[in-house]
């Protein structure tokens, strides 16, 4: 189950572009766990998939690829929100 | 944030380690992001720090695991045997490809002490022969039970294969087995490869004219006269076309895969080796063969030139030209099997 929701964590993190490490950063501090060693294949993956648009950037210290999602990527994040939250509606209804 | 000159060498170890264990056009490009996040986890890590030294570089690399884990995460699709069973694979396969040519080399010495006298030659030719296919045999056998177990974990990542601790250890970053960096190491030339191409497709065009032609060449002996067809490459030459064609094949296939890959690796490196000592023996039959051309008619109906004994000049200086190419060659291959050997390419 985590290995799906992982995507939408990631896709929704993405509207404002991000490098890998700061990604990886802001979804540990909302509680979301995620390693380096599953994240940035993800990313390569979301952007062969043409949902993410990725680009080097030299800045100081170091070049750091960002990665933002373009409008594919937007669509489906719209899509996997909304599965997102009938699959939770349901899912409380099971269990309560 | 500075880095000390042994931390940055063992940085670029792991780093080599890992495009080793990667392939296709975006090896680089995932080499360089991994060698970000590095810096950003050190720098979030050790915050103030003047300079990063091995202590630091390893505390996150004992993290993130063997340079091969940290490859396999990127691979696009299920290999054959992936590299979490790799390193056990290598070590099995390679004990048992020793047992069977061991074997077979003591079945062979027996055999040869105690049955018919036979000549040197046809002992060797037999034993190569029987240790090449019961080595592809082993070989063949436990890749193919490898595969089998790569397909029954299935996906499981590295966390979820709790029955195998042992290999779970294996794949433990561990500095002693990241590779040592290559003095020299081959960039890839797309403009020289693009070159390799055009002209193996001249030289396999060139052979399979000659072939169909019979060794003949077209002449135009005079003005106003058709063009006649007159054989220079002698009969002793012909049969070995055929030969000279699949060699020339096989390293135009070399260039063309070195072409889409986009890198040198172990496979073009050893095929361009095998070619090449293919090509070795076939210039030693050409040697056998000679004369293997004739200018005589030549000579007469177009070139028109006074030399005694044109044909043994001509035989001649083919002959020191391959001499020097089969010493030339073996001097290249032997340079690129021992560099393949000490610094592998993956």
């Amino acid at each position: 189950m985590r290995r799906g929701v992982i995507v939408l964590a990631a896709l929704s993190q993405l509207e404002q572009e991000q490098y890998g490490y700061s990604l990886i950063k802001e979804l540990n501090d909302k509680g979301f766990e995620v390693g380096q060693d599953t994240l940035y294949p993800l990313l390569r993956r979301l952007e062969e998939q043409e949902l993410l648009d990725s680009e080097w950037r030299v800045e100081d210290p170091r070049p750091r690829r960002y990665y933002v999602l373009n409008d594919t990527g937007r669509e489906l994040l719209k899509q996997l929100k909304s599965e997102w939250r009938d699959q939770v509606e349901v899912i409380k209804e099971i269990i309560k | 944030m500075k880095i000390d000159v042994k931390a940055r060498e063992l940085l670029d170890r792991y780093l080599l380690g890992v495009r080793r264990h990667l392939s296709g056009k975006d090896r680089e490009d995932i080499a360089k992001e991994i060698e970000s996040h590095i810096f950003d986890t050190l720098e979030e890590r050790f915050p103030g720090l003047d300079e990063i030294t091995v202590v630091n570089l390893e505390e996150i690399f004992r993290e993130m695991g063997a340079p091969r884990k940290v490859a396999w995460q990127y691979r696009s699709q299920q290999s054959l045997i992936g590299p979490r069973f790799f390193p056990i694979y290598v070590i099995v396969a390679r004990i048992l490809v020793a047992v069977v040519v061991g074997a077979i080399l003591l079945s062979s010495v027996i055999a040869t002490a105690v049955g018919e006298p036979q000549s040197f030659w046809h002992v060797l030719g037999s034993f190569l022969g029987s240790a090449w296919s019961g080595a592809l045999s082993a070989f063949g056998v436990v890749t193919l039970i490898f595969a089998g177990i790569e397909r029954a974990v299935g996906d499981k990542s590295w966390e979820e294969m709790e029955d195998f601790e042992d290999l779970k250890e294996m794949n433990e970053y561990k500095a002693s087995e990241l590779p040592e960096l290559p003095q020299r190491e081959k960039k890839f030339d797309r403009v020289e490869t693009i070159f390799e191409i055009i002209f193996g497709m001249i030289g396999l065009a060139f052979l399979t004219y000659i072939q169909t032609s019979g060794g003949a060449f077209p002449v135009r002996t005079g003005a106003g006269e058709g063009r006649q067809f007159i054989q220079v490459l002698t009969d002793n030459y012909l049969p070995l076309i055929p030969f000279a064609m699949g060699i020339t094949g096989l390293e135009l296939a070399r260039s063309i895969t070195l072409f889409v890959q986009g890198h040198h690796s172990s496979v073009t490196n050893w095929w361009h080796i095998a070619t090449q000592i293919t090509n070795v023996i076939l210039m030693g039959f050409t040697l056998n063969a000679m004369p293997i051309i004739s200018l005589e008619k030549l000579n007469a109906a177009w070139l028109n030139v006074n030399i005694a004994n044109l044909d043994g000049a001509a035989n001649t200086i083919i002959s020191i030209l391959i001499g020097l190419g089969i010493v030339g060659t073996i001097i290249e291959v032997s340079i690129k099997t021992y560099r393949e050997l000490k610094e592998p390419s993956y």
